[in-house]
């Protein structure tokens, strides 16, 4: 006897089989339960994103306070929900930089731009095509610059975006918002010059055309050539104020001040070297206009001061008759900062956006009182928030900041999800395609049945 | 059998439940080692084919390989591995030959592990070479072989008596019969 004949006997004492009656069935259905458990799974975790979406708007609604600046402001979550399907109301700030994420699933031509709310502290996003964009000063409407490829052409249009509703509607096409008026009623826009040009001499290739829009009713009021034959400011960068009545523009480039009437002719013309207009708000009620003058410190064997080098910046006035230096309050010097922008005034104290950091831009709002050494900081921004713009209705109005809301974006769940399994994902595909040719390779190769 | 509907596949695989099941229980009961594992065994191999049955080309290799995988599958070698006692001394050997060395041959494949008695089964029972046996394991046929080699050398030790009657040792493929015309050294 061998051990084949003994492995027999062995098994010829195994027990008659007892196969339970309706294995089939039984099997098959209690499969179909798993799959519909499982399914029943994903659909709840995927709409538990919504709701708690939901949720999180009805609470965003209770919490309400007086309107003003928030006291501190937050990086917004990469999760944060997008305005248009969850509008918080009326803003109080726009930053942007860094701390705000792009769309999900990433989109080249878009800017995450996180908008806060007036009187509670929720957050929401918008993505325009470019940051340059244009706030109310009571912080109901956004105007933001949206493109569209068509043949390869790149169409620009300008939508406004109620705030309080999240409608938005297109109001103009083929210019970009720059600047609204301190009193609400006009907006400026600009059209570069190299979008219908672009085979245009450098001389004229960094013109722009200004146009001043009556608010709400869209109409042109007026629009304006302004030549930028060296703008060092920046081929993007436009220093550009209204005066109160909107009959004027005062415009700073290509090392020069001027102003131009509504006709388009230039009232006057001076060089002022690295000064600037001093904001969208430079023009003062008293008809003096505002002017920041820059120190650029240069020494010897220095390189060339360049326009993003970090300068001090000090308030100066001229009569916008002229052009001549007016006198005027002394006020604090901004030190060290990339760029100053007066937002709005009360009385003679200024409230300016500074742009301030060592490498990385890093947005504050301040105040400038007359007669006081250093300005006064308003709102304070988290570091990666690079710039921003306020509603200047509320500028001396900063309420105690609450605990912040900011919704729950499914998009972007979604996308935080598939950029963490992305490395996973590789390893299961490969995975999967290796079981997949082991499996074909024993498929092949057929085993001869059993005696 | 694609294009078949659930009361065909439904019938085709009671049919086969019907007419193959004692054969597959055998091997069962032989990988399992006792009555119980090896019912649950092929139950679960069952349950496993009943789902794709459509997709099956050839259910019988399907099973016998769902058999000895599982049978060597980490989760059910935990739950299903008799505890190995330790003896000052080897077993005693038995003087009534056939039955009393069945009853050995059973203990000791019991203490082999599950790939040792599953290239055992294949081997010697289902008269397998290397390769059709590497095949159904899904593993190399150097693994066969070395796996061969070490549960012979463990039955050996295990159960003395086996050395003399059975007469085995590993070898290349060509199955029981070629290993049977070996001795052990």
């Amino acid at each position: 006897m061998n051990l084949q004949q003994m492995l027999r006997d062995l098994a010829d004492e195994a027990p008659a089989p007892a196969v339970a009656p309706g294995l089939f069935d039984r099997v098959r259905r209690t499969r179909r339960q798993r799959w519909l458990a499982a399914a029943a799974v994903v659909v709840v975790l995927v709409s538990s994103g919504y709701g708690v979406s939901v949720v999180d708007l009805h609470r965003s609604h209770v919490a309400a306070g007086p309107d003003g600046l928030p006291g501190t402001v937050v990086d917004p979550p990469r999760w944060t929900k997008e305005l248009a399907g969850s509008p918080n109301g009326p803003a109080s700030v726009v930053f942007w930089g860094p701390a705000v994420a792009g769309p999900a699933f990433g989109h080249l031509r878009q800017t995450g731009m996180a908008v806060v709310g007036l009187s509670r502290d929720t957050y929401r996003v918008v993505y325009p095509s470019q940051p340059s964009l244009a706030l109310s000063p009571d912080g109901r409407t956004l105007l933001l610059p949206y493109t569209r490829d068509n043949g390869g052409v790149t169409h620009w249009r300008v939508d406004a975006l109620d705030l309080t509703t999240g409608a938005s509607r297109t109001v103009v096409t083929d210019f970009v918002p720059v600047r609204w008026s301190t009193d609400g009623t006009h907006v400026l826009l600009v059209q570069p010059t190299r979008w219908f040009t672009p085979d245009a001499p450098g001389e004229t290739i960094n013109d722009v055309t200004a146009m001043v829009m009556s608010w709400p009713s869209g109409q042109v009021d007026w629009t304006v050539h302004v030549a930028r034959p060296a703008p060092v400011e920046g081929e993007n960068s436009y220093h550009l104020a209204l005066s109160p009545d909107a009959s004027m523009l005062a415009v700073a480039t290509s090392g020069q001040e001027r102003v131009y009437r509504r006709d388009g002719s230039l009232l006057w013309s001076r060089d002022v070297s690295w000064n600037l207009v001093a904001g969208p708000a430079a023009w003062r009620d008293d008809g003096r206009l505002a002017v920041m003058q820059r120190t650029v410190n240069s020494c010897p064997g220095c390189p060339p001061s360049n326009w993003t080098d970090r300068t001090d910046w000090r308030l100066g006035f001229l009569d916008p008759a002229t052009g001549d230096p007016v006198a005027g309050p002394g006020y604090p010097v901004l030190r060290a900062a990339f760029s100053v922008q007066v937002v709005a005034w009360r009385g003679d104290t200024a409230y300016a956006v500074v742009r301030s950091g060592s490498s990385q831009a890093r947005a504050a709002l301040v105040r400038l009182r007359p007669g006081v050494a250093a300005p006064d900081q308003v709102l304070s921004m988290p570091a990666g928030a690079s710039d921003l713009t306020v509603a200047t209705d509320y500028v001396d109005s900063v309420r105690p900041a609450g605990p912040a809301e900011f919704g729950v974006s499914t998009s972007q769940l979604l996308s935080m999800a598939y950029d963490a399994s992305r490395p996973a994902a590789a390893v299961i595909i490969i995975g999967v395609l290796l079981w997949y040719w082991r499996r074909s390779r024993k498929r092949l190769r057929p085993v001869p049945p059993a005696p | 059998m694609p294009g078949v509907g659930v009361a065909e596949t439904r019938a085709s695989f009671e049919e086969y439940v019907r007419a193959r099941t004692p054969a597959l229980m055998r091997i069962a009961y032989l990988m399992a080692g006792n009555a119980h594992d090896a019912e649950d065994l092929l139950q679960s191999a069952l349950e496993r084919a009943a789902v794709r049955w459509r997709q099956l080309d050839d259910p019988e290799a399907y099973l016998r390989r769902v058999i000895y995988t599982q049978s060597v599958s980490r989760w059910r070698r935990l739950r299903a591995r008799p505890p190995e006692t330790l003896t000052d001394a080897p077993p005693e050997r038995s003087a009534e030959i056939d039955h009393d060395t069945r009853l050995v041959l059973a203990s000791a494949i019991r203490r082999l592990t599950p790939k040792q008695r599953a290239v055992l089964v294949l081997r010697f029972y289902e008269d397998r070479t290397e390769t059709e046996a590497a095949i159904l394991l899904g593993v190399g046929v150097g693994t066969v072989k070395s796996q061969t080699r070490h549960a012979l050398r463990r039955l050996r030790e295990l159960a003395p008596d086996l050395a003399e009657l059975a007469g085995v040792s590993d070898q290349p493929e060509g199955g029981a019969q070629q290993a049977n015309r070996e001795t052990v050294q």
